[in-house]
């Protein structure tokens, strides 16, 4: 039987190769996540009744609707439309889509959460819509919302942990084909363990900083 | 009551006819007013008479069912009017830009330093190169004592401080007309003679202005006219030392006379206080 560290030499490599996937799915999805979170609550705050309709069935769709089986639709599913994607595609899209719904949520809360009094300064200065919501509501939004959004980074990386059953080589692809190479899984899978609160650290503290930061002001 | 005709100039502001209602409950019924360039007039009235909804209809924060406004060579409409049709982007963006506009609450955004509070408008909506726009920012400041605190952000301030960085932030969009909506009721009474002192001296350089107020020595000393507003309409209108000193309509008369007690002030028909610090002292 393989020693513990000697486990933790072989893989190493292995690890390192999952976790530069791992971030790299994340990253683009969460990007695009917070993007549709933005535009989405623009969508459910608007005064448009479809809007609010097709932004509003779309965050609970995904709330209502188990992750693994948001992934397979995407993966699986579609096959039968005659669209295949890559693993790496399909994952980035499920998760770009699955944060996008919280990320909506949380977007909402911080907007709705900005006094009327702010918008209708800036109304009465004589600034657009687009203006107002870019730079004066927006950045109010994000400041109230900053420990939500650190959570929510983190639960993003979190769960695309569940990538691997497309065959997305991530950290946790890599160290279960290990587990089945070698009976070594604890130590396997404190390595993946390690990789992520490595990888979950500097979120975390980028979110203590920049609410610091906000704390200036508010 | 429309003096348009008297004076022979084209009104900054006409009113005509403005009703407004917020669900069922009607905050404006059939007002008609008209403010002449350089004129100064101040609303009285009790809470809930419409003097802030009249502010508001003015630079169409908020629309308005029936009569028009005439503001600066735009038309504004009632929404229930034959001709209505809604102001495009445009028309709004000159209205507000040749309006300030001054809050009770303030409403300075919290995010951004007093410089990037008054440069926002001025760069986003002008178009102003960030140094000019700067650089005017800064005399404004100057103008109201508060050039050290440029680089701060509005929660360091007190309450007057902010108001005054509030009419600077109004200011730097080179209005044609200043609507200020009782913009030192929510200030410790410490700290309104400032801020009136910086209204006084607009109004000594001839600015446009409404303005709807609680300070009824301010009225008399600063306004030319002043209006009374009760329960949804004007009751009175007349030149400020007038209408505060000899009211014809018993409304008005024991309104001031309810204000002026609690104020602790003179009666009314006492001569008007010499400087700001007087006035609430």
């Amino acid at each position: 039987m393989t020693s513990a560290v000697q486990v933790v030499q072989l893989y190493s490599g292995s690890l390192a190769r999952g976790a530069v996937v791992t971030v790299e799915v994340t990253a683009a999805a969460t990007a695009v996540a917070l993007g549709i979170g933005v535009i989405g609550a623009a969508a459910r705050l608007a005064p448009l009744r479809p809007l609010v309709a097709l932004a509003t069935a779309y965050v609970e769709t995904v709330r209502g609707t188990p992750q693994i089986l948001q992934l397979f639709v995407i993966y699986f599913g579609l096959t039968q439309f005659h669209i295949i994607l890559h693993p790496m595609q399909a994952a980035f899209i499920w998760l770009a889509l699955y944060g996008g719904a919280y990320a909506v949520e949380i977007f909402r809360a911080g907007i709705a959460g900005v006094a009327g009094g702010q918008r209708e300064a800036a109304r009465a200065l004589g600034l657009s819509a687009g203006s107002t919501f870019r730079r004066v509501v927006l950045p109010q939004a994000v400041a109230v919302v900053l420990p939500a959004l650190t959570s929510f980074l983190v639960l993003q990386l979190k769960a695309s942990s569940l990538i691997y059953t497309i065959g997305v080589p991530d950290i946790m692809y890599r160290m279960r084909l290990g587990v089945n190479t070698i009976a070594q899984p604890l130590v396997l899978y404190g390595m993946a363990a390690v990789a992520y609160i490595l990888l979950n650290w500097p979120l975390t503290r980028l979110g203590a900083m920049l609410e610091r930061r906000v704390a200036l002001y508010r | 009551m429309p003096n348009a005709t008297e004076t022979g100039r084209e009104p900054a502001i006409a009113v005509r006819g403005l009703c407004k209602r917020f669900a069922k409950q009607s905050v404006l019924e059939d007002v008609t007013l008209d403010i002449q360039p350089g004129e100064v007039v101040a609303v009285i009235g009790p809470s809930g008479a419409g003097k802030s909804t009249l502010l508001r209809c003015v630079n169409y924060l908020q629309p308005f069912e029936s009569g028009r406004i005439d503001v600066l060579g735009h038309r504004l409409t009632g929404t229930r009017e034959a001709e209505y049709r809604r102001p495009p982007h445009a028309t709004l963006v000159e209205i507000r830009t040749h309006i300030g506009m001054v809050f009770q609450t303030f409403n300075l955004f919290p995010h951004l330093t007093v410089l990037q509070n008054i440069t926002l408008a001025p760069t986003e909506v002008l178009h102003r190169p960030r140094a000019e726009a700067e650089a005017t920012a800064m005399e404004l400041l100057g103008r109201v004592g508060l050039r050290d605190k440029a680089s701060a952000y509005p929660r360091r301030l007190s309450g007057g401080q902010q108001q005054r960085v509030a009419i600077c932030r109004a200011l730097a969009m080179q209005p044609q007309v200043m609507l200020f909506d009782e913009p030192t009721s929510m200030l410790d009474p410490e700290l309104v003679g400032d801020v009136l002192a910086v209204i006084r001296e607009l109004a000594e350089e001839g600015m446009t202005m409404l303005l709807a107020t609680h300070e009824m020595s301010f009225a008399r000393d600063v306004a030319d006219t002043v209006v009374f507003m009760a329960e949804r309409r004007i009751v009175e209108r007349g030149p400020a030392r007038e209408v505060l000193t000899s009211p014809r309509e018993p409304r008005t008369r024991s309104f001031l006379r309810r204000v002026l007690l609690q104020e602790g002030d003179d009666a009314p028909d006492a001569p008007p206080a010499a400087d700001s610090e007087a006035v609430r002292s």
